[in-house]
């Protein structure tokens, strides 16, 4: 664990946070009123004084089990951590730090985090907006930002004024700055009840005996003196009716102390890091620890619940790895009771393995290999390199399958329910569906078309992680497994069989160029790719179909020519296009060939260009860096077919 | 018999299906597109529900009602003539009478449909409900105890110069103006307000940009009522009127207003009581459910009305739509009601095309096996 000299802190914190793309809007809407009226009170202060060099907490397993609540979602502390570290900075740890093991100093010793480097910057000119030194690599420390906070609080104030269409990059850059830092800032004070502090250095040695605090401990916590707030009650209680002139020392130590609370807990209010539920009226409702301090919560089990995440704090401090873990057990016990039967709490474990196992990225990557020994297979007369792809491809299919089935039992839900389970559907369909391919031809073309989709969708699906929690919860029209798994899946499927088609049509273009002389190969490709598109053509219908059924069934109407609808006919009607065009003898191979490649950029279109739109009852969570995807992706894919397909026309009927 | 053969072969043509294809396809991204800056009623009228577009103005192209109906000759035709009946032809036989009875299903849909909504309170009941985007100028005699004869006249037949007659109240209306959405104003002068009837109080009315949602438009029209005894006076009716306009005259008063187009149901709907619940410390909904009574002829029943789980009788279906948040905890839930006498359609031909697909292209697979073999 990195130790740094801790050089600042800053006691003034606020609770705003909104880090999901989904919520974009209401954000936009808040930020307004919020820096309108949050005074930010950063007062600088010499953290040596309170801030003392901490023992190594070396296994943070009970750490990562504490249950979170985010967007309305129970998760372990662990994948809080590593949603929080990817927002910030694009990336699920920190230097050889696993995320929770920074999230931990963040909490427990935050002042060590000032250096950090963990704001991403993409745009240099905000930096430059901000008057701060330009970093490269473009991740900056708190402390980098600290120079320029006033000017960003009113550069971010002054693009939430406008309109979300009309913010220039660089605004909306200014705007998840200055959302990040607040969340942060949040996250920096949320244990400080837990370590003591020179405001609550207590000089009257008579309260001190008379509230039972031990002597040798000053400066105290706040939570010290809150869970003896009954004894000071108790003191302060009588002097309603008592002029201040007539104040004991100790009445007026007592007052002191307790001005010095209220303003604590008002300070600290509204966080948005809860980890104590409660019931209220039959809900549930989650409290972060200084809201439950603020709104006086004194029943046993949340006063034990507080009690055992200051113990957690002072073991983290003093680097007792026993006490660390029975305090974060002890914690854990309490949400478990507390909430007894809950689905999300049971499957904890799960995802915490999950986490741990790390599988899309494992099979992404032996994606990457098996693709290259194809593609090595294709040209080589040796066995070894077709049984090790096959072999790679499998392993990786395995672990892709894996990954899947656990998100689906720790969610509860069908394979897909956002825009980033698409993708990872789509490439695990792409795989079987060239799986097919190959056991029909043996020709490597299944397993080449299999690793280049898997490792291309898989990569491309990170890209949505950076954006928010990928199991999070299900809006009520969406909450129906019945048609996640029927609509969402034969659509998505469809997906996949054009995608396959289009990638078998870039084989079959490419190597009509190379090799015209292979016409059996050729015809073998062809057929593959046919077989691809009409798998995604029965598909793309079915599901489109099903997807009205839904509607009817959700808004009763079968079709209603929204943008999403619309995307999904346009494949049908391309695949039909297709078909029929070489029934007429329109087209021919190589034009068909052109067409599935087509084909691909009207499915990613459909899949996620709709979105870009901003209309319609599917336009959910979507960057602007996607359009820039989209857009290049079509050129690419229109410089192909402008190449290739007349080359390869060319070198046909010389063969 | 030349040109019949003509006839016959251009709507047999296969290229004819590809065109058309092309065409829907290109009125399907247009339309899309469309929806960006006008949304999506203005472009289901100007690209879906229309026959001919003028692009940019001036070029002429067919609209999708032409293309729709082209390719359902043609599927027929092909059907009739063309195909060839036998089992190897059948995955291909099923997917085409799947896609005309879809066609069929769509036509049904558009000509007999009925999409209305019904906003209750808790606590409130109604055997009526509104239609989104059309309108009734209603006429009814004041006095008449519990029960009152209404006499509605669609809006659509308001065009200036047109005489609305209300016979039953011996009255007619001419309508002078009528704006699908306007913006009313009151006059100051106390002289000018008088030589208008309005209970609110509004003098004069100005056309104003339609919306993109229709269910946004505010319409308003200016009328010459003209009484029993010959006499006329200048009638305003707008949508946002507070109250109803009433002409009293020789001892009788009838009332107007100009309303949402009411359609009766065949029982009587009360709302109980409308949940809502969300994820826990979010604005992430998680259900919305009404618990309705049903009153059907004397027959009363309790239903349950939530997202995904509509209530249907006799062809109606009642979704649960949205809601409104209003004083004293109280609530508002709003049904989605829809009158489709095709809806089974859809569901049928989903199930025929889809299978034929799937025979159509095992088939294929097979024979191709096969003679690879």
């Amino acid at each position: 664990m990195n130790r740094r000299r801790p050089q600042i802190v800053c006691p003034g914190g606020t609770g705003f946070h909104d880090g999901s793309v989904a919520r974009r809007f209401i954000y936009s809407i808040c930020l307004l009123c919020f820096l309108a009226f949050t005074p930010l009170t950063f007062g600088y202060e010499s953290a040596a004084e309170v801030a003392r060099p901490p023992l190594r907490i070396g296994d943070l397993t009970e750490f990562k089990r504490i249950p979170v609540l985010h967007q309305g979602r129970k998760m372990p502390m662990q994948t809080y951590a590593r949603l929080f570290l990817l927002q910030l900075s694009g990336r699920a740890g920190y230097a050889d730090e696993s995320p929770e093991e920074w999230f931990a100093r963040l909490l427990f010793d935050p002042a060590t985090t000032l250096d950090d480097r963990i704001f991403l910057i993409n745009h240099p000119e905000v930096a430059q907006a901000l008057n701060i030194p330009v970093r490269e690599g473009r991740r900056y420390s708190f402390t980098d930002l600290h120079g320029g906070m006033g000017r960003l609080r009113e550069l971010a104030m002054r693009a939430s004024r406008l309109e979300s269409e009309d913010r220039s990059q660089v605004e909306n850059e200014l705007l998840r700055v200055f959302a990040h830092q607040t969340v942060y800032l949040d996250l920096f004070h949320a244990f400080e009840f837990a370590r003591p502090h020179p405001a609550f250095a207590l000089g009257n040695r008579e309260l001190i005996e008379t509230i039972e605090l031990p002597d040798d401990r000053s400066p105290y916590r706040f939570a010290d003196l809150f869970f003896r707030a009954g004894a000071l009650q108790r003191i302060i209680e009588p002097l309603a009716d008592k002029p201040q002139s007539a104040w004991t020392e100790l009445e007026a130590a007592a007052i002191e102390v307790s001005n010095t609370m209220y303003e604590w807990s008002q300070r600290h209010q509204e966080s948005t890091f809860v980890l104590i539920p409660l019931m209220s009226h039959g809900e549930e409702v989650w409290l972060s620890a200084w809201d439950t301090f603020a709104l006086g919560f004194r029943d046993a089990p949340s006063l034990e619940a507080l009690n055992a995440l200051v113990e957690l704090s002072e073991a983290y401090q003093q680097g007792q790895q026993v006490d660390f873990d029975m305090a974060a057990r002890h914690f854990r016990r309490l949400v478990v009771e507390r909430l007894e039967g809950d689905r999300e709490l049971a499957y904890m474990d799960w995802e915490i393995r999950f986490n741990n196992l790390n599988l899309f990225n494992r099979a992404t990557l032996l994606y990457g290999f098996a693709f290259f020994i194809a593609l090595f297979a294709l040209m080589s007369r040796f066995k070894w390199p077709y049984r090790l792809s096959a072999t790679l491809l499998i392993i990786a299919f395995l672990l892709h399958t894996t990954g899947m089935i656990m998100r689906m039992v720790i969610m509860g839900r069908p394979p897909m329910t956002n825009l980033y389970s698409t993708f990872i559907f789509v490439s695990w369909m792409c795989v079987i569906l060239g799986f097919f391919a190959e056991a029909l031809q043996k020709n490597s073309i299944g397993w080449l078309t299999s690793s280049v989709s898997g490792v291309l969708l898989l990569m491309f699906s990170r890209r949505f992680e950076m954006e928010g929690d990928t199991m999070g919860q299900v809006v009520a029209v969406l909450d129906s497994n019945f048609w996640l798994s029927t609509h969402v899946t034969t659509i998505t499927a469809g997906y996949a069989g054009c995608l396959l088609a289009g990638v078998i049509g870039h084989v079959y273009l490419v190597h009509a160029v190379i090799n015209p002389a292979r016409t059996d190969r050729l015809k073998s490709i062809y057929y593959a790719m046919m077989g691809m598109l009409g798998f995604g053509l029965t598909f793309s219908f079915l599901g489109t179909m099903l997807g009205g059924v839904w509607a009817d069934q959700s808004w009763g109407r079968f079709w209603g020519w929204d943008p999403k609808e619309n995307g999904a006919l346009l494949i049908v009607l391309w695949c039909s296009i297709l078909y029929h065009a070489r029934l007429t003898k329109w087209i021919g191979d190589v034009a068909m060939a052109a067409g599935c490649i087509f084909g691909g950029i009207i499915v990613m279109m459909a899949w996620l260009g709709v979105n870009l739109l901003g209309v319609g009852l599917h336009s959910y969570g979507f960057t602007s860096g996607l359009a820039m995807n989209l857009f290049v992706f079509t050129g690419v894919e229109l410089l192909f077919i402008a190449v290739f397909a007349p080359w390869a026309r060319k070198r046909l009927p010389a063969a | 018999m030349y040109w019949l053969n003509k006839i016959i072969g251009f709507f047999l043509s296969l290229k004819l299906t590809v065109v058309c294809l092309l065409l829907l396809s290109v009125l399907t991204v247009a339309g899309t597109l469309y929806q960006v800056e006008y949304g999506l009623y203005m472009a289901q009228q100007r690209f879906f529900d229309s026959w001919l577009i003028l692009f940019f103005g001036f070029i002429p192209f067919p609209g999708a009602q032409w293309v729709l109906g082209l390719l359902f000759i043609n599927l027929f035709a092909n059907m009739i003539i063309r195909f060839q009946y036998g089992w190897r032809q059948s995955g291909i036989i099923m997917i085409h009478m799947g896609l005309l009875l879809l066609l069929a299903g769509g036509w049904v849909t558009r000509q007999f449909g009925q999409e209305s909504f019904l906003s209750l309170l808790e606590g409130e009941g109604s055997n009526l409900s509104s239609s989104y985007h059309e309108w009734e100028i209603a006429a009814w005699r004041e006095g008449g105890g519990r029960v009152r004869d209404v006499v509605a006249i669609d809006a659509d037949y308001a065009e200036p110069g047109r005489v609305l007659p209300f016979e039953e109240f011996d009255v007619h209306l001419t309508v002078e103006d009528f704006h699908r959405h306007a913006r009313a104003f009151r006059a100051t002068d106390p002289d000018v307000a008088a030589q208008v009837l309005n209970a609110t109080g509004i003098t004069f009315l100005e056309a104003a940009r339609p919306h993109w949602e229709p269910q946004e438009d505010m319409p308003g029209g200016i009328f010459t009522l003209q009484a029993p005894d010959g006499s006329t006076r200048r009638l305003l009716l707008f949508s946002g009127d507070r109250e109803p306009t009433t002409f009293a005259h020789g001892g009788e008063a009838v009332t107007f207003s100009l309303r949402r187009k009411r359609y009766p149901l065949p029982m009587m709907v009360s709302l109980i009581n409308f949940e809502k619940t969300f994820h826990p410390n979010s604005e992430i909904p998680r259900s919305f459910a009404s618990f309705i009574q049903v009153d059907l002829q004397g027959v009363a029943r309790d239903v349950l009305v939530e997202m995904n789980r509509p209530f249907r009788y006799q062809g109606y279906t009642f979704y649960q739509a949205s809601y409104a948040d209003l004083d004293h905890g109280q609530h508002m839930s709003t049904f989605a009601i829809v009158l489709n006498y095709g809806r089974i359609i859809p569901y049928v031909a989903t199930g025929l095309t889809f299978l034929g697909l799937a025979v159509h292209f095992l088939i294929e697979l097979f024979r191709r096996r096969r003679n690879v073999v």
